[in-house]
């Protein structure tokens, strides 16, 4: 059962400074959101706790180890990432991209075993992409490419999955295909889920935990309702706000409290 | 479901290559300024002609592959599928140590001054290039870039000031070297060495073909793949170097194949490099080879220089890719 | 036009005109510059060399030639030099830089062009070197003793048939391989000193020769026109594919032949002729005094 804990981490570009003191814990099996305006540090955090960025100051550690002692091959085994701009300039198959994500677990010389072939196609199967399979990937829509990129993060096996805005460029009824796709990821196979999204109804909807972001410290933490106050968004996003509850699901739905005139 | 294994469509392929490669050597061996019967290569009277048209073929194979796999391991690390070998500038620093020794007539090393000079000059390039691109303890492709084409500029500009200076031995010396030849005029030691220099270089870029594979995605996707980047780069990066520096100082300027040959194998059979390197070195032997063979025999008893060979090769064959995707 | 104006463009023009060409200064009478080591050669063997005021970096012969002026590298003259020296004729080969030469001829010096490409070329150079430098006769009489020299050490070997005559390869560079072709100076030297040059069917003069198309050839023998280092035979001979060749296997690989009278076409060419001659045949010269 492992924990991704970030304390007191301060991360910079330079002269600027993009994350300034921030705590931050994945739990093991949970879903934690990172929310917060653009330029609030949210990516620059989640570099931060895998692996890609060092710390400035302050510490990332898995089980209780110092991530940047460890080798990037056993960090991979534990903590997956799907970022936010999937390149492809060449044109591997689908099933060759997700079987890329084995390559943590495999030796220099050694080849894939069968092990390893059904950890792809779990991986495949559970994002629906095993169809696609023997499709280039240059060629996918971007909710395919989306749950292609999940299938070689999953073939990984982590216990951890950092997702940066995973559903940014995704028409709707994809974007609900991948939350859900992650809610089942997450109840069946316990993985952990930290999600850095703008969609603050996706947030309220699928995540326990949120973590508010605000030009790099935290504004605020806790379950969703506790989080998305209209009080809490106008600090952080500068606008004003109306909080329901969805009348199906229970949970948060922020609207902006102005809309379009209406003439009278 | 096959758990994602590479699809059928590079495997037959990849045995056709291999078939190719004798057969581009055989005919290589009938091929030239006189032509040797089909299977009489070993006949007494043609022994000379064989030995030498089969030395040629052998440096021919050597330096086709190290070009090819060079070149795929540099689009690969660059991400750009029309990278070539002589983009860090290695050809530049290879040619300015040949014309040092050729134009200043050294021979402290016999025969061997040309081809150890050239290669120290390459050898130069390359580590003025990564030292000019390291910041901080990473290696940034851009600047390994921009400084590959500012040396070339700087080494481009020493070479042409000594052809100004250079004496006429001298100036046929240099620029038949520039253009390229597989002569072999002895197979001593240094042969042999550059043989197993080749040979280890491919086998290495060729251990690192899922890392390659995993470095097309981008630095960050493939750190996050377990990767170590930094290390992954560097060693890729100078072997590839290294490579083509090998080949370079054997047997000249020879331009396209480090870019042609990696392109066209990559869309035959995927981009996948455990498969993609040993076809991409496979295919770029067996092209210089034919190269060659062409080379020695249009205008025999003179010679083409096979780097026009490859050349007229090469243009005709972007100029169709250009229109093909416009159209 | 106001007098102060009129006055400044007249010196203004003055001083471009000063400025500008070359030399617009009287050249020397009866001076002249050789641009070519055999055309040296030729100036000293016609007893003219007392007109001799400038020369390049690569005449060397005869000795005295040395202590003149050099104005230069072969093929690469300084117009400066030459403008300070003011010669009244210059002897070249043709093949210099064009502008100088243009140059040279723009600021009223006599440019002759000295023929050289065959052996006939060099009986006429003769005449020619010495017309330019005002002495025509001592031309003819040196022209015609050239030529009777020449063809005394061809009659060594005239007799033989096509079939009893070597197969000569020429090698004037190595790394590539350059031999000299049809209408070239040094193939009609083999042909004096009774060679077949093998090479006499590449259209250039100065052609590059595959490895190959050596070996096909099968020379009986070899002639290195360039500097090798160590025992000729061996660096001939142990390169990949030539140790079967006939030069090779009875040992027919002459280095040691003295260069400029053979590669220079200059008045010492039939020394040249008779060295190869009896580098090839040995046996027919026995007896003959050089």
């Amino acid at each position: 059962m492992s924990a991704l804990v970030g304390e007191g981490l301060h991360l910079r570009y330079g002269e600027r400074e993009a994350v300034r003191g921030v705590d931050i814990a994945v739990q093991t099996g949970e879903v934690l959101g990172l929310i917060g305006p653009n330029g609030s540090g949210k990516t620059t955090l989640l570099r931060a706790l895998s692996g890609a960025k060092r710390p400035d100051d302050g510490s990332v550690r898995l089980d209780g180890r110092d991530l940047y002692t460890m080798a990037t091959a056993e960090i991979a085994r534990s903590i997956a990432v799907v970022g936010q701009e999937i390149r492809l300039d060449f044109d591997f198959t689908v099933g060759q991209f997700a079987a890329m994500g084995r390559h943590p677990h495999l030796g220099r010389f050694s080849r894939m075993s069968d092990r390893d072939r059904d950890a792809v196609d779990r991986a495949l199967a559970e994002t629906d992409t095993s169809s696609l399979a023997d499709r280039y990937v240059t060629e996918l829509s971007g909710g395919e490419r989306q749950r292609a990129a999940i299938a070689q993060a999953l073939a990984q096996e982590p216990a951890i999955l950092l997702l940066d805005e995973p559903t940014a460029h995704l028409d709707l009824n994809h974007q609900v295909e991948v939350l859900d796709l992650l809610a089942r990821l997450n109840r069946a196979r316990g993985l952990a889920l930290l999600l850095v999204t703008h969609d603050l109804n996706a947030a309220g909807a699928y995540c326990e935990r949120l973590l508010l972001l605000r030009e790099g410290t935290r504004l605020a933490e806790g379950p969703p309702e506790s989080v998305l106050v209209p009080q809490t968004l106008r600090e952080s996003y500068g606008a004003d706000t109306i909080v329901q509850r969805h009348p199906n699901t229970g949970a948060p739905v922020v609207l902006p409290a102005h809309g379009k005139q209406i003439k009278e | 479901m096959n758990g994602g294994q590479s699809p059928q469509r590079g495997r037959g392929l990849l045995l056709l290559l291999l078939l190719c490669v004798p057969a581009a050597v055989f005919l290589s061996l009938t091929m030239g300024a006189v032509r040797v019967p089909w299977g009489q290569w070993a006949s007494a009277s043609y022994v000379p002609l064989t030995k030498l048209r089969l030395a040629r073929a052998v440096l021919g194979l050597a330096v086709g592959a190290s070009l090819a796999s060079a070149g795929v391991v540099f689009q690969a690390m660059l991400r750009n599928p029309l990278a070539d070998p002589y983009v860090l500038g290695v050809s530049s620093g290879a040619g300015l140590g040949a014309a040092v020794a050729i134009i200043l007539h050294l021979t402290a090393l016999g025969p061997w001054t040309v081809p150890l000079l050239a290669f120290a000059g390459a050898a130069l390039t390359v580590a003025l290039v990564f030292n000019l691109a390291r910041v901080g303890g990473r290696i940034s492709v851009h600047t390994l870039l921009l400084s590959g084409v500012i040396l070339s500029a700087v080494f481009g500009a020493l070479l042409m000031f000594l052809v100004s200076q250079a004496s006429s031995e001298g100036l046929h010396g240099v620029t038949w070297w520039l253009l390229g030849s597989l002569a072999v005029s002895r197979a001593d030691a240094l042969f042999y060495i550059q043989l197993a220099l080749c040979a280890a270089g491919i086998a290495a870029c060729w251990s690192f073909a899922r890392e390659l594979d995993l470095m097309t995605l981008g630095e960050e996707p493939a750190l996050h793949l377990g990767v170590e980047v930094e290390r992954v780069k560097k060693i890729c990066l100078t072997v590839a170097s290294l490579l083509t520096a090998v080949a370079v100082s054997s047997a000249g300027l020879i331009g396209f194949v480090g870019l042609l040959v990696p392109h066209v194998t990559r869309k035959l059979v995927g981009p996948a490099h455990g498969r993609l390197i040993p076809a991409a070195a496979l295919a770029g032997g067996a092209f210089l080879v034919l190269a060659d063979a062409v080379g020695r025999s249009v205008i025999a008893p003179s010679e083409v220089p096979i780097g026009v060979i490859t050349a007229l090769c090469g243009g005709p064959f972007f100029l169709y890719l250009l229109r093909r995707r416009r159209g | 036009m106001p007098r102060t104006a009129s006055i400044t463009l007249a010196v203004v023009l003055a001083a471009l005109d000063a400025g500008c060409g070359v030399a617009s200064v009287d050249p020397v009478a009866g001076t002249a510059v050789s641009l070519a080591p055999n055309i040296t050669e030729m100036v000293y063997a016609l007893g003219l060399d007392t007109q001799l005021v400038g020369v390049t970096s690569a005449c060397d012969w005869p000795e005295q030639a040395r202590e003149k002026t050099v104005v230069g590298d072969m093929g690469r003259p300084n117009l400066e030099m030459l403008t300070e020296l003011r010669p009244e004729v210059v002897l070249c080969t043709g093949m210099e830089e064009g502008e100088v030469l243009a140059a040279l001829r723009a600021s009223g010096v006599s440019v002759v062009t000295v023929p050289q490409d065959t052996l006939a070329d060099i009986y006429e150079a003769a005449r020619v070197v010495a017309r330019a430098l005002g002495d025509p006769d001592v031309g003819t009489a040196l022209g015609e003793d050239i030529e009777k020299r020449v063809e005394a050490a061809r009659s060594v070997t005239r007799h033989l048939t096509p079939d009893s005559r070597h197969r000569v390869f020429g090698e004037i560079w190595d790394d590539p391989l350059i031999t000299c072709g049809a209408g070239s100076f040094l193939d009609e030297v083999i042909t004096a000193a009774g060679g077949v040059n093998v090479a006499s069917t590449l259209a250039q003069p100065y052609a590059r020769i595959g490895a190959e198309s050596v070996i096909a050839s099968a020379p009986s023998a070899i002639l290195v026109l360039h500097d090798v280092e160590g025992d000729p035979l061996h660096v001939v001979g142990s390169r990949l594919g030539w140790s079967t060749l006939p030069a090779v296997v009875h040992g027919r690989v002459y280095a040691d032949l003295p260069l400029d009278t053979i590669t220079r076409p200059g008045p010492r060419v039939a020394e040249g002729v008779e060295a190869v001659s009896r580098a090839l045949y040995p046996a027919l010269w026995e007896g003959i005094p050089r």
